[in-house]
């Protein structure tokens, strides 16, 4: 009888252990690993702001070469897989980019301007503003580009290139607003305009999130 | 007696829940929120020394929407749900501009079409930011 009851007591206690156990186990396994990839994502988040100041201060000197060395570091920036964030900061490097290359003033710094919009937009994955940006910078830089054509084909080219630059910020922004006032998806049955450049899969997930 | 020790085995197993509950760490928002908030005016500071540059902020959302194009560009706050409906109505208005500008000097049919789609979608962009307000 007693050592029924002894049995009966030593499974008692082993159960108690295992619930002491399980609830120990429960809170401490999977919050490390969300926490390094958070960290890591704050440190990049702020390297990229650090360069981005680094670009401003080379600029109040006049030092237009360093800033763009500067912000081109923010491209090559390690970004965690999937941070939705690393799109944003690296298409407002692409468009900060653009425009100090544009600001140049020449043929040459035009047709870099061009590059890093174009590589932008092929590395874009969905709307947002600063996509929209991009595109409407694409139009400033191909005005610029007919400014310094020599030929009047080349300059009638770039201006109607430009239009459809224009026109394709317009259907970004478009898209943006329908979905800031939760309005349905509009028909887009008009003919956008498009080029190898644009983003596949037409109109993809936006996120209106930040602004440039 | 059996009575007794159903009492006894009941506290026990009392006692191992609220002990286990007590000890397992609580995830609570406003705690890993703190936690972030440390470490992002830790990380702030740090890349302040290092570049020069401002340590009074840092946030995951500012960092990633603060160093804004060139300073040509429109203001930097992200406003509310309206104010963003706004700058991209603006943004809108700016392009159709443009395209008319262009399309009076290309004068094809094709870009006097983009100036005639821009134009209403401008009209259309501001009447809802208006509503909006």
């Amino acid at each position: 009888m007693k050592r029924v009851k002894n049995q009966r007591m030593l499974c008692g206690l082993a159960a108690l252990l295992g619930v002491l156990l399980a609830s120990c186990e429960r809170g401490a396994g999977p919050a490390k690993p969300a926490n390094d990839t958070q960290e890591l994502a704050l440190l990049t988040l702020s390297e990229a702001r650090a360069l981005q100041r680094r670009a401003d201060l080379l600029l109040s000197d006049g030092d237009v070469q360093g800033a763009i060395a500067s912000v081109t570091e923010v491209l090559g920036l390690p970004f965690p897989e999937g941070m939705a964030e690393a799109d944003e900061v690296k298409l407002d490097a692409r468009g900060r980019l653009a425009r100090l290359h544009l600001s140049q003033g020449t043929a040459q710094g035009v047709e870099q301007a061009l590059t890093v919009i174009a590589a932008g937009r092929a590395a874009s994955k969905q709307d947002s503003f600063f996509l929209s940006q991009l595109e409407l910078l694409q139009g400033e830089a191909l005005e610029a580009k007919a400014s310094h054509a020599s030929d009047e084909a080349t300059r009638r080219e770039a201006k109607q290139q430009a239009v459809s630059a224009y026109d394709r910020a317009i259907a970004i922004d478009k898209r943006l607003i329908r979905v800031l006032l939760n309005l349905p998806p509009m028909n887009e049955n008009r003919a956008a305009p498009t080029d190898a450049a644009s983003p596949p899969g037409g109109p993809s997930p936006i996120r209106p999130g930040g602004r440039p | 007696m059996r009575r007794l020790c159903l009492l006894r085995w009941s506290g026990l197993w009392g006692c191992a829940l609220l002990l286990g509950c007590a000890s397992s760490p609580s995830v609570k928002g406003g705690e890993s929120g703190g936690e972030i908030g440390q470490l992002e005016r830790r990380i702030a500071t740090a890349k302040g020394k290092l570049s020069g540059g401002d340590s009074s902020s840092g946030g995951m959302s500012s960092a990633a929407q603060a160093p804004a194009a060139s300073p040509s560009t429109r203001p930097e706050s992200v406003g509310g749900r309206c104010d963003q409906v706004c700058l991209a109505a603006e943004e809108i208005c700016t392009c159709y501009r443009r395209i008319c500008s262009l399309a009076d000097d290309l004068k094809d049919a094709r870009s006097n079409e983009s100036c005639r789609r821009a134009s209403t979608d401008c009209e259309e962009a501001s009447r809802q930011c208006a509503r909006c307000r």
